[in-house]
């Protein structure tokens, strides 16, 4: 199958007889072997337990069991995922001395229920407090468009294995633009959903009021399915939300009448490079929106968020900057000790300014 | 915070280090203070701020 077809395709295929999960796999594992070399977004590949998990797929399909939306489509996830039986990386050196994960992260579980295949591990910045997708330990995740260029970050392999066509869908992590970025750096889409949608639950924190995670693909449609096979509460995570589960996918179908989009000025605007307006003009053109909206407070949202990031990252790798801190990236090493200096008031003025804007 | 002087920032770094239980080698001070700097200069836009006593923390959002 064309390495570019998008999940829905894939699972449509799968789920027709048309084609076998395992074709799928080991047309991507195949791909994953050949393109990565130059695009080093995977840390760690899952060759035999992908191709045992899109066998036994094709076993409960030849059965005439139902196949999931998601039947065949291979997925990578940014090595802060548990991924059972590997060390969860979370992009550091420090974290290859941790035992290998008893069990996969929930959203792993729920993407592998709904049929999808997990192929590997991505790369990502140390400890995702990175912008970049660089990484010394294990290389830069680099862009597909220009392999002269970085990913964008933290989750730099997120962004570079979907783009350069290796897996129509990764999970990523957002703290701070971590899934934006390198889906707006590697033109692919990326969905940072509401705090609390999505189950953190066996993933590597880095800031416990601001952590998010979610899906990167390079369609909206492959967005939505991957979702809605990923939302729901979760007792793993005390932080999910207790909400039934809401489809988006039907939403699609709809036209955008009655949708309220608008273009983002003041803040937003200040800094972005011409081609960058020009860019947000011409969608918004497409979409015929006219109406501009100034976000209050975002500069002061973003000094918050500055402050509360460097403050909880600080303390949730304390031990670690005492006892190696010679084992970190020098320059996360720099962010992580200063915001262990930072003065408490500030941080609890930070939160307290979250909830009176 | 922005009327720091350099040699604040560093006795702030070298005393929280040593409170900390961190041991700062040489080279990684610059960059420590670059961080420090532009967190307390983020800080500053909050300072502006005043807020009610009753004000409550954020720690979550509800989605």
């Amino acid at each position: 199958m064309d390495p570019w077809a998008s999940a829905a395709r894939i699972a449509a295929a799968v789920a027709a007889g048309r084609t076998t999960a395992a074709a799928i796999i080991g047309d991507a594992l195949a791909r994953i072997a050949e393109r990565d070399k130059a695009l080093n977004a995977f840390t760690a590949v899952t060759r035999e337990r992908a191709l045992a998990k899109a066998r036994a797929l094709d076993k409960t399909l030849a059965q005439g069991q139902k196949p999931g939306p998601l039947a065949g489509v291979p997925f990578a996830v940014k090595n802060l995922f548990d991924v059972r039986g590997l060390p969860t990386l979370a992009g550091s050196k420090i974290n290859r001395d941790r035992p290998p994960a008893a069990a996969d992260a929930t959203l792993i579980m729920r993407l592998e229920a709904s049929g999808a295949v997990l192929v590997g591990a991505l790369n990502m910045g140390e400890y995702a407090y990175d912008f970049t997708g660089e990484n010394v330990h294990y290389g830069p995740s680099l862009n597909p468009h220009d392999v002269a260029h970085v990913s964008g970050g933290s989750s730099g392999g997120s962004g570079g294995a979907v783009a350069g066509g290796l897996v129509p869908i990764a999970l990523g992590s957002d703290t701070n633009g971590s899934i934006r970025v390198p889906a707006s750096f590697c033109g692919i889409f990326g969905l940072k959903p509401t705090y609390g949608r999505m189950s953190r639950a066996r993933t590597f924190p880095f800031v416990a009021s601001l952590d998010h995670v979610g899906p990167l693909a390079r369609s909206t449609r492959d967005l939505a399915l991957a979702y809605d096979a990923m939302q729901g509460p979760d007792p793993d995570d005390p932080v999910c939300a207790n909400r039934a589960v809401d489809p988006v996918m039907r939403l699609l179908e709809r036209s955008i009448d009655g949708v309220h989009i608008a273009v983002a000025s003041g803040y937003m605007r200040r800094g972005a490079s011409p081609e960058a307006l020009e860019a947000v003009a011409r969608v918004a053109k497409v979409l015929n929106v006219t109406r501009e909206v100034d976000i209050p407070e975002a500069a002061r949202a973003r000094a918050a968020a500055f402050v509360i990031t460097a403050a909880e990252g600080a303390a949730l790798h304390l031990e670690r900057l005492r006892s190696r801190a010679r084992d970190f990236e020098p320059a996360i090493r720099d962010r992580l000790i200063s915001g262990a200096m930072l003065p408490a008031t500030l941080v609890i003025k930070a939160q307290k300014f979250r909830l009176v804007s | 915070m922005n009327k720091l002087q350099q040699q604040d920032l560093d006795r702030m770094i070298d005393a929280s280090a040593a409170v900390l239980g961190i041991a700062i080698e040489s080279e990684w001070k610059p960059g420590i203070v670059a961080n420090l700097a532009a967190a307390l200069s983020a800080a500053t836009v909050l300072e502006e701020i005043e807020l009610p006593d009753e004000a409550e923390p954020a720690p979550t959002f509800e989605a």
